[in-house]
């Protein structure tokens, strides 16, 4: 055998290795699919912002490690950009000034209150989230500079489509509740369990009333 | 006709005061016998070592001249309140308006005491969906109609306007308002607040402690100022409170 025909072997075992451990993680896991279904007619999803679904655990802590991506929050024409991130708990979050004139990073949001401090165009600091929920971030010079971070527990959510349908892979088998939250209303959830190599689904309505 | 000299002094004298941030806040009645009174100012410090521009016109890159600034000169809108205290309870009202371009609540901001409710009072001629998250409340407010959504927990409890725009879009209108857990004064637009006739708290047994109070402020963008606080009766007392990102 010539070594362009061994790294073509070789090549193929490695694929072929990778495919047998996507495949066995996907039996060992669970997927969860459904929709967000609103009793109160006059609301559309797609113009209230992002609508997060997420897996938070029942009972048992859940044992995860958290993404090792640094997702970015660029400040670029005196705006926070993207102006919404979704990270997991624990993730880090880096925010570089990519205009010519200094910016702050800030929050109050506690307990993941912290102040970047004053810094210049090429200069990048980061935040390590401590715990789950939102966290709104401003600069202390420019108004318009507004964002918001929404860590979940756990590393399994989506964000809803325009018509509130979602789907979350990878789950590890077990009894959940699927959260929805966005900022304009009221967070709303639903118990799921997950099963290997199953896909649950679940409705999570979000209601209201008259006056 | 042009002011005298005497008062085109008085009016530069002012206005060098006013531009030093010397916020000359009036002492309040002195309190009734028994009870404390706290007064003082709230304003806006910018971060230690920044040089704010005088307009984001200033700005050499182009992209950045429609950039807004944070206006330091006034808070705009701050709530100082005393934690330990019973809570006044109180009722904050918000007024839904529509003009042809937007929904929009007034005022933008209030205040009201835990165990009390914010009113939403719809005055277009339509219906209109509004949301409090931190009340669990999503209600539909029939034109000339109210809702009633009950503040029970300390801090921020914002409201939205939620119903799906006409004409595509984001939804609109959003308030903030700030629950205190205790008696609160809202600061006046240039920063004055005062706290009148606040009950002293009578200490559980002789030499024992009273319950521990901390003087709370709240910003709607800064982050809050805590202060422990004591009262004795008859105490009127001067607080001047600095909002920083520190």
């Amino acid at each position: 055998m010539n070594r362009a025909c061994r790294l073509l072997a070789s090549a193929a075992g490695v694929l072929f290795a990778l495919a047998a451990v996507s495949s066995s993680a996907a039996e060992s896991t669970g997927t969860v699919t459904g929709k967000i279904r609103v009793d109160l007619p006059g609301i559309d999803l797609s113009t209230l912002g992002p609508v997060v679904v997420y897996l938070d655990s029942v009972g048992t802590p859940v044992s995860f490690t958290p993404p090792t991506d640094e997702p970015e929050i660029s400040q670029k024409g005196a705006k926070f950009e993207p102006s919404f991130l979704l990270v997991t708990n624990g993730q880090t979050v880096r925010i570089p000034n990519d205009d010519s004139i200094v910016h702050n990073a800030f929050s109050y949001s506690r307990p993941n209150a912290f102040d970047l401090g004053l810094y210049p165009k090429g200069d990048a600091r980061t935040i390590t989230v401590r715990e789950p929920g939102p966290i709104r971030i401003y600069c202390s010079i420019h108004k318009s500079m507004n964002a918001m971070v929404f860590a979940t527990p756990l590393p399994w959510r989506a964000i809803a489509d325009r018509a509130g349908a979602f789907r979350i892979d990878g789950a590890p088998p077990g009894h959940y509740r699927a959260v929805m939250w966005n900022e304009r209303l009221p967070e709303s959830a639903q118990p799921v369990d997950v099963a290997a190599g199953q896909t649950s689904n679940v409705e999570i309505s979000v209601g209201g009333s008259t006056r | 006709m042009k002011p005298k000299l005497g008062a085109r002094l008085l009016l530069v004298s002012l206005g060098f005061l006013a531009g030093c941030g010397g916020l000359a806040a009036t002492a309040p009645p002195a309190p009734r016998a028994g009870t404390a009174t706290l007064w003082g100012t709230v304003r806006l410090v910018p971060h230690q070592g920044v040089t704010l521009p005088a307009s984001a016109g200033a700005y050499a890159d182009r992209a950045l001249r429609d950039a807004e600034l944070v206006d330091y000169s006034k808070p705009e809108f701050a709530v100082v309140s005393v934690e330990g205290l019973p809570s006044p309870g109180g009722t904050a009202t918000l007024v839904l308006r529509a003009s042809r371009f937007a929904t929009r609540f007034e005022p933008r901001y209030a205040a009201v005491g835990v165990g009390g409710t914010v009113t939403v009072r719809n005055e277009d001629a339509i219906p209109h969906l509004v949301s409090s998250p931190r009340a669990g409340a999503l209600v539909s407010v029939l034109p000339g109609g109210s809702a009633e959504i009950p503040a029970r927990e300390p801090g921020e409890q914002r409201v939205f306007e939620v119903s799906a725009p006409a004409g595509g879009g984001a939804s609109g209108a959003e308030a903030s308002v700030y629950v205190a857990s205790g008696p609160f004064a809202v600061a006046s637009s240039d920063g004055r607040w005062v706290l009148a006739e606040l009950p002293v708290p009578v200490k559980s047994e002789p030499g024992g402690a009273a319950a521990p109070l901390v003087l709370h402020a709240w910003h709607p963008r800064f982050p809050p100022i805590d202060q422990p606080l004591s009262l004795a009766a008859n105490d009127s007392r001067r607080l001047d409170l600095e909002f920083q990102v520190r």
